[in-house]
């Protein structure tokens, strides 16, 4: 089971979709939405997703994780839209005959989602709004300031002549 | 011949809108839409660190050959979770 969802994730029907008798560890993992970073108050996260793409590579990074660490089953929900302070923007299940793969198994899914499924979140402040890791992110990677900065000062602008 | 460009997130607001039709010519690798997107869209130029490509719903390298009416997604770094 792996879905994008703009209702609240049913935990419960992840726990089902990673159930089976040979199971000796089921493992839930829930990301929910924080209410500060880098110290400033978040109101609210926006996902955005390519929706077929990130479902599918969802999927695939499941099935790979289950041959790799000899698990059962995965199950992922993520929410699209907005997402409050509090709720889950994230829901993980991982079932095991044993719990050291289905808790590495975790980590490895969560830490793959980040660097490679489609998908962005927005955080929003009282005073604005950010993609975090874009170009306009203030806490992305100095690589990217350093792209980005370059990239600004190669549009050059005559003084007294811009709109 | 013509692809589906889409875009998301902050390059969706840099050029704001979701998605377009554009005709590239007979021939033409991702490296060639990149380039034509630039030109078409040049907030792009400052998203050009970490951003990769997907046609047809899969990661694609810049020497990719594109086909008539496939689509072509930018990709920035993603940060769900």
């Amino acid at each position: 089971m792996f879905l994008l969802t703009r209702s609240p994730i049913d935990a419960e029907a992840l726990r089902r979709a990673v159930a089976g008798p040979a199971n000796g560890a089921v493992v839930l993992f829930f990301g929910d939405a924080r209410e500060a970073t880098a110290g400033r108050r978040v109101l609210e996260l926006v996902y955005e997703a390519y929706e077929g793409m990130a479902v599918g590579a969802l999927r695939a990074l499941g099935e790979e994780l289950c041959a790799s660490y000899g698990l059962s089953a995965v199950a992922c929900a993520h929410r699209l839209g907005r997402v409050p302070v509090g709720e889950t923007a994230l829901a993980l299940a991982v079932s095991a005959p044993h719990r050291e793969a289905a808790l590495a198994a975790v980590g490895e899914f969560i830490r793959r989602l980040k660097q490679d499924v489609p998908i962005w979140k927005q955080e929003r402040f009282e005073d604005g709004a950010l993609w975090v890791g874009s170009a306009t992110d203030p806490q992305a990677s100095q690589a990217a300031e350093h792209a980005a900065h370059a990239a600004r000062a190669g549009r050059v602008t005559t003084p007294g002549r811009s709109a | 011949m013509r692809v589906q460009v889409c875009y998301f997130a902050a390059l969706r607001e840099a050029v704001g809108r979701p998605a377009e039709v554009l005709d590239v010519p007979a021939g033409a690798r991702v490296a060639d839409l990149a380039s034509l997107l630039e030109a078409r869209h040049p907030a792009l130029v400052a998203h050009r660190h970490g951003l990769r490509y997907a046609v047809a719903e899969r990661f694609a390298g810049l020497d990719t050959p594109l086909a008539e009416g496939v689509e072509v997604a930018l990709i920035p770094p993603v940060s769900g979770g």
